[in-house]
């Protein structure tokens, strides 16, 4: 198991900075927001947007990498664009799902309650029905940076909390803007 | 619904520059995703609920996609919290085509969507226009797709079995 502030850690020494990132809201979007300095983030897609929303910017710019930074109630909740993705097969899109089998377990002070892959779903194993053959389940930082970059990543992540969760949330809140996201220039709609 | 009227959904989309659609087909719209998905130049991508439609068309938009949601009345519904999302705080101008069950024309009784579908609309703030006559079918579509991109605002034309019939 590894924790998602260590993990984000690493994501944000080893994603290139061309890559653009979606963020599902709360802990993925506020560590990421204070771990990289880039533009081309797409912070706060809620309730199931997240994936989807990256899927659609890998079918619009198919030259250019698309990290989906997802988490486990979040997919869930449009668990379908899995089998979409498959069936388009964007080789520019990687799902990096942050699963730690719990709603607002991250972020309160007791953890909240299980998602269904704190029971017995297996995202992984999800995706690999849904026709996604490049679906990994991985349980520490280094494992990441041995994946495919084509693979649907699915991470577990421990549930437990740490002193440094509590401690960086603040700055984390304040680096969110009022909108709730960043506009990305490097992807602003020309016309 | 006549392949001809299909078309020219099909041919209002293109007129308004519309390269990029999502959606789920439905009964009433049949006709015009089997166009969208054999169109060398709409992209055409079926999801797997509405939600999903918008959170593409979403992603699709910045991108550089001029991206148009084909949605269900029904679809409309599932999709309130996402497209509400998507239409007030983000402002990112997708174009939404409906056809319009428990309208005028209607051969259904459907009057759960003539309850929910304009003011659904109007909860989320998204302006439309109801289309009638299928003449006006493709100067409507043309013209909601350049108001939701000059305003940034998502749009949406709603066509009810008059126009489609």
């Amino acid at each position: 198991m590894v924790a998602r502030l260590a993990l984000i850690k690493e994501l944000a020494s080893i994603v290139p900075q061309e890559v653009l990132v979606v963020t599902s809201i709360g802990n993925n979007s506020y560590f990421w927001a204070e771990l990289t300095d880039r533009e081309a983030t797409l912070f706060h897609s809620t309730l199931g947007m997240c994936t989807p929303a990256a899927f659609g910017l890998a079918m619009a710019l198919p030259r250019r990498k698309v990290l989906a930074l997802d988490s486990d109630g979040n997919l869930i909740l449009n668990l379908g664009v899995l089998g979409t993705i498959a069936n388009e097969n964007p080789t520019n899109l990687t799902v990096l799902v942050m699963d730690n089998g719990n709603y607002l377990g991250s972020h309160k002070k007791e953890p909240g309650m299980r998602t269904a892959t704190g029971g017995k779903m297996k995202l992984q194993e999800v995706a690999k029905g849904c026709g996604i053959a490049s679906a990994h389940l991985i349980q520490d930082a280094a494992t990441f940076r041995e994946v495919p970059d084509e693979a649907i990543r699915i991470f577990d992540l421990d549930c437990r909390r740490s002193r440094q969760h509590r401690t960086l949330r603040p700055q984390f809140e304040r680096a969110a803007d009022s909108h709730g996201f960043r506009a990305p220039p490097l992807l602003c709609q020309p016309g | 619904m006549k392949p001809e009227k299909a078309k020219l959904v099909v041919d209002g989309l293109k007129e308004a520059g519309v390269d990029f659609t999502a959606g789920v087909p439905d009964a009433q719209f049949i006709q015009v995703y089997k166009m969208l998905e054999e169109d060398p130049d709409i992209r055409y991508v079926g999801t797997a609920n509405e939600a999903e439609a918008a959170g593409v068309g979403y992603g699709a938009w910045f991108g550089g996609k001029k991206p148009a949601l084909m949605l269900a009345t029904s679809g409309l519904l599932v999709a309130t919290y996402h497209l509400a999302r998507i239409n007030i705080l983000h402002e990112v101008p997708l174009l939404i085509v409906i056809p319009y069950r428990g309208d005028i024309g209607d051969p259904r009784w459907m009057g759960l969507y003539k309850k929910t579908t304009e003011p659904g609309l109007n909860a989320m703030d998204i302006p439309y226009r109801v289309v009638s006559r299928s003449s006006d079918i493709v100067r409507t579509i043309k013209e909601c797709n350049e108001s939701a991109r000059a305003w940034l605002r998502c749009i949406a034309v709603i066509l009810n079995e008059e126009a489609l019939w």
